[in-house]
């Protein structure tokens, strides 16, 4: 072997570092799906008619649809009686009116994560969700937020308090019908975050949603739904973590993104469900819809993701350019190892004039891992002067991986560019042994020279996140942050 | 069943009995199987992920019937060479509808060297099998072809291997070089006909030539050709392959060619596509031994209401082969261009260096462009890139241009031109087949006569 | 022949031109010269008309016509001719064909008859002789592929084919060895005559070693912060830009040639 791939090898092969499980007592409905369970959701968050009628009409319609088998990922047909749809920490019957009375065991679990639900304690800035299995167990800094006259709860709280809004944009974005998984979290799904900030109103601090799966055998569906009013502007971040389990679990969820004229969205994503053990023994199937829509004149919506977790990882951020000059952006690096799939990619639909997207996927395959990036530019009659640069690169780490690329881009607009590159290539023992001569150690040359292939998303993180996001890849990221 | 399915068990039961080598156990049953298979599947839907852009919608309704060996209105010499690309070529021969026309075809070929008919073959060899491996396009299916294994051909390429009755044969003996280039002309004569040329080409071990083939109708209806081809290079072996296609505003013409080429044998491959109402090209090349070599250029210029499609497949099946693609595309008018380019890089084919480029041009508010070009790598140590770019005409060229006194509209043209010729990079510029394929681009082109009037 | 008169330009709502004025007569050849970023190719770009440039005030005077009026095309068949400083490759347009249209766009404009294909390849191969240059590069795509001296020395041939009025260089010297700045310079001079102005934009003196210029102007942060005669261009090769900080005229503070 290599002194190349020894090292990678050593870099890639890090184990799990949040394979805990957190021993609680929990509310357990038992496996299996119908519309009696879709009604038992319903009606344990105490929902009003008419979300529960939509859930039944999403249930209806995800019977009569497939599963996707486009995607170039393979795994044993799932058996959705098996799953469990609800399961939640026992605790009191509203749910807990301050932190103070969050399960301690709770609040340890997500020390242990890093993330601080203390707000005294908590990292400066950053307002947390904490969703753990399906439901939010905690929402800091929410009257903070309130005095701007943003919301920031579980989207539980949400349906409760305002239910106008809900009404108005849940599924606006990413139609019950738009896939299979999508029908079925708008069935079942249990909890997540909302946030809507008002017209000119620059949220102060980060948003954050942390996702925890804990339960044995459960699915996470949970749903996001974030509205930017007009010249609102909000950073949000996401991630995610489960314990390692030899059964594979079920992770389908549904963020929906509005901007309005002249709002920027900002949604950063680092991904780390359990990946199975070496033998691909495990995971997260992580199932997931994104998408926003600019819907005012030079809305903004920015995607970045960091993706390293999940035995298999399908999820396509996208953004509909529906307002004139709205941007669009997405930001990607995959990581795939052992036998870990990710089929994963943007839409980018350009509908207004002089609309823009940029796109730049980072693939890196390693082990047995298999990666597709795949893309979707499209670029309609009305969206004159629309441009889209798009940048997919695979570095390939291990000699049994897989990169593939699969852009489609339709343009119908004469006045509109596109431009599409891709790269594969491997670390050469050229770039090692220059790095070498140079004085550096091959683990630090390994580490510099993937930190140089991901710095252009690295840059798009928020600061924390792009500290973690380092601390995922195994590889220290001196100097190419900030 | 479908209108199409119906019509072509109708045709085969009128010609079967008739088809070269009819009788012969073997292949009566690759025919039949290859009917089974369209029956099982009618013609590719835009269900199927190969054939999403691209609807065989009319063909459906209204399938033709196939063209008999002896056109009722053969055409005169002097018609088909007023056509072609080189009228003065010394090695020329001619299909008419699909079938060869001996009396319009000439060639001084050395002796070893076959070039002919494949009827002529199938009829004098019965006893073998068609000349090229039929089985995968027997055993393929309408569902995709997997990541990582190129696709077999469409239930409409099996159409040749049960009804199709004749085609261009060539085989060059090891060591043989052609110097001058051959060319074949498909001449679709008969209105309202199917043609199902089958052609098959190999060159053995150090073999050198130049093959041109051109497909065009000489009346104003529709037609459907409909062409299989195979095309076999032995180590060494060199082949230059043009293929011009300039056929009617209302004829369709579909192509499914198959290239294998063995180490260190180099392909070279161009492609035009200036005519049809629907055309749609399948490439796939295999490079299946080490050092072995392709480069692919191909232009498609879609006007009026023409619909032209490109699904090429590079498979990088061996180690240390390269490829180099460029395609580009010019959509004026209602034209509607598709380019679907897979390069994939089998597991042990390392030190792949594949490369794929697809650049377009939109003229008019109701073009369209929608392009794929895809990697599928299974290998680590590789160098593989692809680009696809669609705009407009670069501003700094224009500005040079006009800064030399050219204006606006000329300037407009000589770039649009000088985008399509980067398409003939490898034919020699001051050459007769240069001149002629410039012709027949300028003829296709905004603007283009006045360009003519510079190169005199 | 020509006449600036306090033109301010600027690129993308930045400033780049601060009040050019300078009057070239026929018959004159003029440098300018200037630090990176002085503005000197931007000049040269809007004489010839560039898109992108925003032309905030001032006049410009050709032959006794507003110059910025016309469009580009118009003021090359005018006479007005620029030598790129990065000639543009295009690919699959022959340099013949391009040399044939522009001389006849030219010919046309000013009444001439277009050349017939025999008179203009016997003058094309001459010219292309005196440029010592091969006759194949004729046949090749315009500039595609060529040397950074080949470049060059394609720009000349067509402004000797074009015999313009007034001619524009815009850093032609750039990137040109020993042998080829003199065979630029060679066709350069060729083409002074009584009847024709030029204006050679550069960076370094060595150009003017090989072509005298009649005045030397110094443009500093969008400004001609001083003119004089070809002893001018030696006082700069010697003392560089940085000098030119204390005899800037009051007026012009030219920040970046103050540093």
């Amino acid at each position: 072997m290599s002194q190349a791939q020894s090292t990678l090898d050593e870099l890639i092969s890090k184990d799990y570092e949040h394979g805990f499980e957190t021993l609680l007592d929990m509310d357990v409905i038992p496996p299996g799906l119908s519309e009696d369970v879709v009604r038992v959701i319903s009606a344990k968050k105490n929902e009003p008619e008419w979300l529960l009628e939509w859930r039944l009409a999403a249930y209806r319609h995800w019977l009569t649809m497939t599963p996707p088998e486009w995607a170039s990922v393979h795994y044993p047909p799932i058996n959705y009686a098996d799953i469990i749809y609800y399961a939640a920490p026992k605790s009191q019957k509203d749910g807990p009116k301050s932190l103070d009375e969050v399960d301690p065991e709770l609040l340890k679990t997500y020390d242990k994560l890093g993330i601080p639900l203390h707000e005294r304690a908590i990292l400066a800035g950053i307002a947390v969700d904490a969703v753990f299995d399906s439901v939010s167990v905690a929402t800091t800094f929410k009257d903070k937020l309130a005095e701007v006259g943003i919301i920031f709860c579980s989207f539980s709280e949400a349906v409760h308090e305002h239910p106008d809004l809900v009404r108005q944009y849940l599924g606006s974005v990413v139609p019950v019908s738009d896939n299979y998984f999508t029908a079925l979290n708008s069935a079942v799904f249990s909890d997540g975050s909302f946030c809507y900030i008002p017209p000119g109103v620059r949220c102060p601090m980060e948003l954050s949603t942390y996702f925890r799966i804990n339960a044995k055998n459960t699915g996470q569906f949970e749903r996001t739904l974030i509205v930017a009013d007009a010249g609102a502007q909000v950073s949000y971040l996401e991630g995610c973590t489960a314990p390692m389990r030899d059964e594979n679990q079920l992770h389908a969820a549904v963020v929906e993104l509005v901007a309005m004229e002249k709002a920027t969205i900002k949604y950063s994503t680092v991904q780390n469900w359990y990946p199975g053990d070496k033998e691909g023994k495990g995971g997260i199937y992580n199932f997931v819809t994104k998408r926003g829509e600019c819907r005012g004149d030079h809305a903004k919506i920015s995607w970045t993701q960091v993706e390293t977790g999940s035995a298999i990882t399908w999820k396509y951020p996208s953004v509909v350019l529906k307002g004139d000059h709205s941007i669009g952006e997405f930001y990607s690096v995959a990581l795939t190892n052992h036998r870990q799939q990710a089929d994963t990619g943007t839409k980018m639909i350009h509908i207004g004039r002089h609309t823009r997207s940029t796109i730049v996927s980072k693939g890196i395959s390693a082990g047995r891992g298999q990666q597709a990036y795949r893309g979707l530019v499209r670029v309609a009659k009305s969206a004159v002067g629309a441009r889209n640069y798009t940048q997919c690169d695979s570095l390939l780490l291990g000699d049994q991986c897989q990169a593939h690329t699969f852009p489609y881009i339709e343009v119908k607009q004469p006045q509109a560019t596109v431009e599409h590159e891709a790269s594969t290539s491997r670390i050469s023992e050229d770039q090692l042994f220059f790095c070498r001569s140079r004085g550096l150690s091959p683990e630090d040359a390994v580490s510099m020279i993937v930190n140089g292939f991901c710095k252009e998303v690295f840059k798009e993180l928020p600061m924390e996140f792009a500290v973690e996001a380092q601390k995922l890849l195994g590889v220290s990221l001196e100097g190419s942050v900030g | 069943m479908s209108q199409a399915v119906t019509h072509f068990q109708g045709e085969f039961a009128r010609l079967a009995g008739s088809l070269p080598g009819a009788g012969h156990p073997v292949l009566d049953g690759l025919r039949a199987a290859a009917l089974a298979r369209f029956v099982r599947e009618g013609l590719p839907g835009i269900r199927q992920e190969d054939w999403k852009y691209t609807s065989l919608a009319s063909l459906e309704r209204r399938p033709l019937p196939v063209a008999a060996a002896d056109a009722p209105e053969m055409p005169t010499l002097s018609a088909v060479v007023a056509q072609a690309v080189l009228p003065d070529a010394v090695h020329r021969l001619v299909f008419v509808d699909g079938h060869f026309a001996p009396s319009l075809s000439r060639h001084t070929l050395p002796a070893g060297v076959r070039a002919g008919s494949l009827a002529n073959r199938l009829a004098d060899q019965p006893d073998g099998s068609l000349p090229f491996a039929v089985d995968r396009l027997l055993a393929a299916s309408a569902a995709p072809a997997p990541t990582g294994v190129p696709a077999a051909g469409s239930s409409l390429a099996v159409l040749n291997l049960a009804l199709g009755a004749d085609g261009f044969d060539l085989h060059i003996p090891a060591g043989v070089v052609i110097d001058a280039p051959i060319l074949v002309l498909f001449v679709s004569a008969s209105a309202e006909t199917t043609s199902l040329p089958t052609s098959h080409i190999r060159l053995d071990a150090g073999a050198r030539a130049t093959v041109i083939e051109q497909h065009f109708t000489l009346h104003e209806g529709a037609s459907l050709t409909s062409v299989v081809e195979r095309i076999t290079l032995a180590p060494a072996a060199d082949l230059h392959h043009i293929k011009v296609q300039h056929a009617n505003s209302k004829a369709q013409h579909v192509a499914d060619t198959e290239a294998t080429v063995a180490a260190n044998a180099q392909l070279h491959s161009l492609v035009l596509a200036l005519g049809g109402q629907l055309a749609r090209e399948d490439l796939r090349i295999t490079l299946a031994e080490s050092g072995a070599h392709a480069d692919l250029d191909g232009l498609y210029l879609a006007r009026g209401r023409m619909h032209l499609d490109h699904h090429t497949t590079v498979h990088h099946a061996s180690p240390t082969c390269t490829s180099a693609q460029d395609y580009r595309g010019i959509l004026d008018e209602a034209g509607r261009g598709v380019f679907n380019g897979r390069v994939i890089v089998a597991k042990d084919a390392q030190h792949t260096d594949a490369q794929q480029h697809n650049a377009n041009l939109l003229l008019s508010e109701n073009a369209e462009i929608d392009t794929k070009p895809q990697l599928e790598i299974f290998a680590d140590d590789v160098k593989c890139s692809h680009g696809a770019t669609i705009g407009q005409l670069d501003p700094a060229e224009l500005f040079y241009l006009r800064s030399r006194g050219l204006d606006e509209t000329a300037a407009r043209s000589l770039v649009t031109f000088a985008f399509a010729a980067r398409a003939l990079h490898r034919i020699d510029s001051l050459s007769p087949l240069f001149a002629a394929l410039r012709t027949l681009l300028f003829a296709r082109l905004p603007g283009g006569s006045a360009l003519e009037d510079l190169t005199r | 022949m020509l006449e600036i008169r306090n033109l301010t330009a600027e690129v993308d709502g930045k400033a780049i031109l601060k009040g050019i004025d300078l009057t070239v007569q026929a018959g004159e050849v003029h440098a300018i010269m200037g630090p990176n970023g002085s503005g000197k190719s931007t000049l040269s770009s809007i004489l010839a008309g560039r898109d992108g440039y925003t032309i905030t005030g001032g006049t410009v005077t050709y032959q006794g016509q507003d110059l910025l009026a016309l469009p580009a095309e118009e003021r090359a068949r005018s006479g007005v001719f620029l030598a790129f400083q990065y000639p543009v490759e295009i690919p699959g347009v022959s340099n013949i064909y391009l040399l044939k249209a522009a001389v006849n766009a030219r010919r046309r404009h000013i009444g001439l008859p277009e050349l017939d294909a025999m008179d203009f390849l016997s003058l094309v191969r001459e010219k292309v002789k005196f440029m010592e240059m091969d006759e194949s590069m004729l046949y090749r795509a315009v500039n595609e592929g060529f040397s950074g001296g080949e470049k060059k020395r394609n720009e000349i041939l067509q402004m000797i084919m074009l015999e313009p009025s007034l001619a524009l260089l815009d850093e032609t010297d750039s990137g040109l060895d020993i042998d080829a700045l003199k065979v630029v310079s060679k066709g350069v001079n060729s083409l002074r005559s009584p009847d024709r102005a030029m204006i050679l934009v550069t960076h370094y003196q060595r150009l003017l070693d090989y072509i005298t210029p009649d005045q030397v102007h110094v443009l500093s942060a969008g400004r001609i912060v001083k003119s004089g005669g070809p002893e001018l261009a030696h006082e700069l090769e010697r003392q560089g830009y940085a000098w030119l900080g204390d005899g800037a005229p009051a007026r012009g503070t030219a920040p970046g040639a103050a540093r």
